[in-house]
């Protein structure tokens, strides 16, 4: 899953700064919910979402796909935030990777711009976690409270979002500024910092 | 911050040495994914002395590991939140039909016999999996975790994400204690809106210096002859003793369920 660059140096290098990359987001991940939810305010700022987003925008499709299973439950594990009952944690480690996948279709591959990838990953990611509710509140019987909890969640969630949409691009323009993160399109090598900030290619 | 560092250690409640604690973190990860496969499996109402069972077993396993009761409720709180406003909303649930009207202890209500049943299932159930995976987390922590994941033989790439994850928290945690003290040491933190201020800063900084600390490391990675997969982590084998407490307990738990 996590081989989809192809064999050579370059791509040793992509595969270990994807892998050192996702590491420091996962850690980010876990981090950021614990300092934001100190202070009570985890679930208006969606803090989670920071770094999956940034993974999604930054480094391998898949990996942030991985990244985005992989950090709520580990979060849910080991602090207990998001709950592994109800299933918040599950619910999360569905929707993150599939906005992590919609931001990197959209900046990388489609060239979209960032705040559009984002705004549109979020979108992506809320429509799905409206498709598992939908799923799942018949089994509680809870057919009606489907639209009120999503329309609930959704308002409750805006300052989150909107923090996401300045956040988000801001901190992966700078990261791209400065580190070897490789052009925009389906392949190429990394381009050195300082030839990129000379105009050079 | 301290704080948040010993955290990041993810061995919070792994001081206490005891038998619980030193015993091998793969038979730990198997009598686990027993437990929950045994709890999710058994049907609540019809077997709730099964359930008794289990519950003792867990209890039990609480107490030998002298793990910290506050741990516990505070990842069982955001459950107790949900299974309480189900409950409250019990009134609500329409009954499917005559047989299933429950009547409620509370001025003439009722509710339906099948949701409060239900209701009864994910609350008795959610407890004893949550419990089971804060024992398994509070005595094991991530690094023996991952270890253990990577003999049983979970995908590679999961299992180097998990180390890298690991790492990264403490080297963030370590890198924002650094700068915090520096911005103690010149002075800041007099107003909010200063600190607010320096908190962003802080924080941009502290992104872009982790960035820079993991594109060094992957460097240092590919020097070392990195080339798509790290070398596996494996530890001894599991010693007898340990591959027949995890058979006894999985035959222990298969003949419950099936009683």
């Amino acid at each position: 899953m996590c081989n989809q660059v192809t064999s050579g140096p370059t791509s040793s290098f992509l595969k270990a700064r994807d892998i050192s990359l996702a590491g420091l987001l996962g850690a980010l991940g876990l981090v950021l919910p614990m300092l934001f939810h100190l202070v009570g305010l985890g679930k208006v700022f969606l803090p989670m979402f920071i770094p999956i987003l940034m993974a999604g925008l930054l480094i391998s499709p898949w990996m942030a796909a991985l990244l985005g299973i992989v950090v709520p439950l580990l979060s849910a594990l080991f602090t207990g935030m998001p709950p592994l009952v109800p299933p918040t944690a599950i619910l999360m480690a569905i929707e993150l990777p599939v906005m992590a996948m919609v931001a990197h279709l959209l900046y990388r591959r489609w060239r979209l711009h960032i705040v559009i990838a984002v705004t549109a990953a979020l979108v992506a990611g809320k429509l799905m976690t409206g498709i598992e509710i939908v799923t799942i509140a018949p089994l509680f019987g809870l057919q009606r409270a489907v639209i009120p909890y999503l329309v609930v969640t959704t308002v409750t969630s805006l300052p989150g979002i909107i923090l996401n949409i300045v956040v988000v691009p801001l901190a992966v323009k700078a990261i791209e500024r400065v580190t070897l993160v490789p052009p925009r399109g389906p392949s190429g090598p990394p381009t050195p910092p300082s030839n990129r900030e000379n105009g050079t290619p | 911050m301290t704080t948040l560092l010993g955290w990041a250690s993810w061995n919070a409640h792994t001081g206490d040495e005891n038998l619980i604690h030193r015993l091998d973190a793969r038979v730990k990860v198997l009598c686990a994914l027993g437990l929950v496969a045994a709890v999710l499996v058994v049907p609540v109402v019809s077997g709730w002395a099964k359930h008794l069972v289990l519950a003792a077993l867990v209890v039990a396993v609480l107490v030998v590991g002298r793990l910290p009761v506050t741990g516990l409720l505070r990842q069982l709180r955001w459950m107790a939140i949900f299974c309480l406003g189900l409950s409250v909303l019990l009134p609500f649930f329409r009954p499917h039909s005559s047989q299933d009207v429950l009547a409620l202890p509370l001025a003439g209500l009722t509710g339906s016999r099948q949701a409060a049943e239900l209701i009864l299932s994910f609350t008795v159930k959610g407890t004893m999996v949550v419990s089971t995976v804060f024992i398994l987390t509070a005595t094991t922590g991530l690094r023996k975790l991952t270890v253990a994941l990577s003999d049983l033989r979970v995908p590679h790439c999961l299992v180097e994400l998990l180390s890298f994850i690991q790492r990264y928290v403490v080297v963030l945690g370590k890198e924002a204690q650094r700068m915090d003290r520096a911005r103690r040491l010149r002075g800041g933190g007099r107003s909010l809106a200063l600190r607010l201020k320096a908190g962003a800063g802080l924080a941009a900084s502290l992104l872009i210096r982790t960035c820079l600390r993991a594109e060094r490391v992957a460097a240092a990675m590919v020097t070392r002859g990195y080339t798509g997969r790290l070398p596996r982590i494996t530890q001894a084998k599991m010693s007898v003793g340990a591959i027949v407490l995890v058979v006894s307990l999985w035959t222990a738990l298969a003949a419950l369920v099936m009683w």
